[in-house]
């Protein structure tokens, strides 16, 4: 289909939706995003030099039954200079069905980590760190399957979310991908305490394992951390942060790759946020032909300048700074800007924690 | 001696089994026959009133929050799976953060619709109602209405009727318990107006021509019951921060309409109204608009004539 058709596609869904809720009092809910991205000097993506949609996103929800809620998100996205129009997320989703329970069937973003559990447009940041580009991919880990989240019933907050998904694809894919040996599953555990003065935080341990088609094994072990201080409204301070361990496994090698990232922002103002994002991956099996250890673990450092106009428009700036290398060799700096705009018409955004 | 007689893994599937079993069990040990949730200390004020001794209530929001910008905090979740009935300000104020909060509790009764969630918003008759097209290039408006309604005794009468009639729906073996407990509390807020025009007349009657300014429409309803004479609010449109000429100018709007104080919340920003204060040479007072139990404040008839006595002292000494 042309993106011409795409686009039209898209609007025409949009419109539908439209008199679809007008109809129906709002019980389909709606909600459409933009999100604009322009990359100047060295970028990872090829789309350097301009100001384009990086994602154009139709949300629809609304109770299907009294069991079933319905979500479905279509995308519409530039990649290497190609427009795609797909599904990104469609399933059925119910806290009506299992005591202390949130289940979910059909294609999803997977609920590992933390910036698997929300969209691009939704983050602190304009990209993503080094660590979830390599082990998940530039947006999120999704697949179709089943998840399941159970809250424990005790006077602490602990939840358990364990998953089993196809494993056909892994990370963004426009393809449908390979029948894989085993499907692909994962869990994280996840609790919660307050902190001091208004603040709180969330933390989790997550795995995932997945076998591809060629029977190439993924462990994937991490740990997540969020702390959040909000006085009235504005958010006075957020840490973010995760460290992912990798351990892939081919029928005649393995290795080992650690990767992190934290993210530290403070509100100037209900409106103006100043961040910076220091982060890092490394190989920890690559030796040189006498075995000794090579170094090659590369650096991040990215400020980030977030104007939050109102909950529904933000306007960003990146200045990244990379420290690539190659096994074993002096480091090769390489610096970049990033612009970024996003907004959310429709349906109010949550307010996630 | 005896410890060895128990083999050690025994021992310790005992314990494992005792502690897991206590750690499962111990939400559901409750005195109350009701277990009830609040989204704003003030609604879980008024359920404890209405419920008595047959509910047992907590809050989500400490009162220290705006209630607008909050997130579905983890520990949200949890108070909320384990609850019975969930009621809400409504009017669109928790949109952001509740619905996640109860989707995510994985409890079937407390899900919007749900006999066990209620939004006590509805029985109110509210102020400030929009009319015509709605959408957000008029700010953060809301549809059915301003949802501030709680710093109101008359709007907090109409809100426990809402929460009688769930209870007693989810509890009928008590609902003349609870009907009877609704008509103390009727008896008591009537008290409280009556008391709090008390101490508001005379200082409204010696300056009729007074006016106040706030920064977000939360005192409305309050300044509408005593008949206060408002010029309206610093922000422009609600929910988006004033311009430096918005500024400006409902300073110079201030100054000529005889403002005599300027009202903010806790949590309000500082910076707008110290620059109006600044231009306009009206003195601020910032007051809290919610109970807050971890600073003591936990009864509605004492913080609202704390609040109304606040009042009255400013417009009094300005």
């Amino acid at each position: 289909m042309k993106y011409s058709n795409r686009l039209f596609l898209l609007f025409g869904i949009a419109l539908w939706t439209g008199s679809v809720q007008a109809q129906s009092n709002g019980s389909l809910q709606s909600a459409v995003s933009l999100d604009l991205l322009g990359q100047f000097g060295e970028p990872f993506e090829s789309q350097g030099g301009k100001v384009e949609p990086r994602e154009a996103e139709i949300i629809l929800f609304a109770p299907v039954d009294s069991l079933w809620d319905g979500f479905l998100n279509l995308a519409a996205h530039q990649e290497q200079g190609q427009a795609y129009f797909e599904i990104h997320e469609a399933y059925l989703s119910s806290s009506r069905w299992l005591p202390h329970s949130q289940v979910r069937i059909g294609q999803y973003f997977l609920q590992v980590g933390r910036l698997n559990q929300f969209h691009r447009h939704d983050w602190p940041f304009i990209s993503a760190p080094m660590v979830q580009r390599s082990f998940f991919d530039n947006e999120g880990a999704n697949d179709s399957g089943v998840e399941w989240s159970f809250l424990f019933p005790t006077d602490h907050y602990l939840n358990l979310t364990i998953g089993i998904t196809s494993g056909w694809r892994f990370g963004h894919s426009h393809s449908l991908g390979e029948k894989p040996n085993v499907p692909t599953t994962y869990a994280r555990l996840s609790s919660y305490s307050d902190l001091w003065s208004n603040g709180g935080t969330q933390y989790g341990l997550n795995t995932l394992i997945r076998e591809d088609a060629s029977g190439n094994q993924t462990t994937l072990l991490g740990a997540d951390l969020t702390a959040k201080w909000r006085s009235g409204r504005t958010l006075d301070w957020l840490i973010q942060g995760e460290i992912w361990a990798k351990s892939f496994s081919t029928p005649s090698s393995s290795e080992w790759s650690l990767g992190s990232y934290l993210f530290t922002q403070y509100g100037v103002s209900q409106q103006v946020h100043l961040g910076l994002r220091l982060e890092s991956l490394g190989n920890l099996s690559l030796k040189d032909a006498f075995g000794t250890p090579l170094a090659n673990t590369e650096y991040a450092i990215v400020p980030t300048l977030t104007y939050k106009y109102s909950e529904f428009s933000t306007f960003r700036a990146a200045y990244s700074m990379v420290f690539e290398r190659d096994p074993g060799e002096k480091f090769q700096p390489r610096q970049f800007l990033e612009l970024q705009s996003t907004f959310i018409i429709g349906a109010h955004p949550a307010h996630d924690f | 001696m005896i410890l060895n007689l128990i083999p050690v893994k025994r021992a310790l599937f005992l314990s494992l089994s005792l502690w897991l079993g206590s750690i499962t069990l111990h939400p559901y040990v409750s005195k109350a026959a009701v277990r009830a949730v609040g989204s704003t200390p003030d609604i879980a004020w008024l359920m404890k009133e209405v419920g008595g001794a047959e509910i047992e209530v907590q809050s989500l929001l400490k009162g220290t929050e705006d209630p607008h910008y909050a997130d579905a905090v983890p520990d949200f979740i949890r108070k909320v799976a384990h609850a019975d009935i969930v009621c809400a300000v409504g009017l669109e104020l928790e949109v952001g953060w509740l619905p996640r909060v109860l989707s995510r509790s994985g409890n079937s009764k407390i899900q919007s619709g749900g006999l066990g969630f209620c939004e006590v918003g509805v029985g109110v008759k509210t102020l400030e109602r929009p009319t015509g097209n709605i959408d957000r290039s008029m700010g953060d408006v809301h549809p059915l209405g301003n949802p501030h309604f709680w710093l109101s005794p008359v709007s907090m009468k109409e809100a426990a009727v809402v929460v009688a009639d769930k209870l007693s729906k989810i509890d009928p073996a008590h609902s003349q318990h609870y009907q009877a407990n609704l008509r103390k509390l009727h008896s008591h807020l009537d008290q409280l107006v009556h008391d709090s025009k008390r101490v508001l007349a005379p200082i409204l009657k010696k300056n009729p021509a007074s006016k106040v300014l706030e920064y977000h429409r939360e005192f409305t309803y309050l300044f509408q019951l005593y008949g206060i004479p408002t010029i309206g609010s610093i922000e422009e449109k609600p929910g988006v921060p004033p311009s430096a000429g918005r500024l400006l100018q409902v300073a110079r709007q201030a100054q000529s309409s005889d403002v005599k104080l300027i009202i903010g919340t806790d949590f309000t920003p500082l910076k707008p109204l110290e620059k109006v204060s600044e231009v306009s040479g009206i003195p601020i007072w910032t007051t809290p608009i919610s109970l807050q139990p971890s600073k003591g404040i936990v009864d509605y008839l004492n913080f609202h004539r704390t609040l109304v006595k606040g009042l009255a002292d400013r417009l009094a000494s300005n």
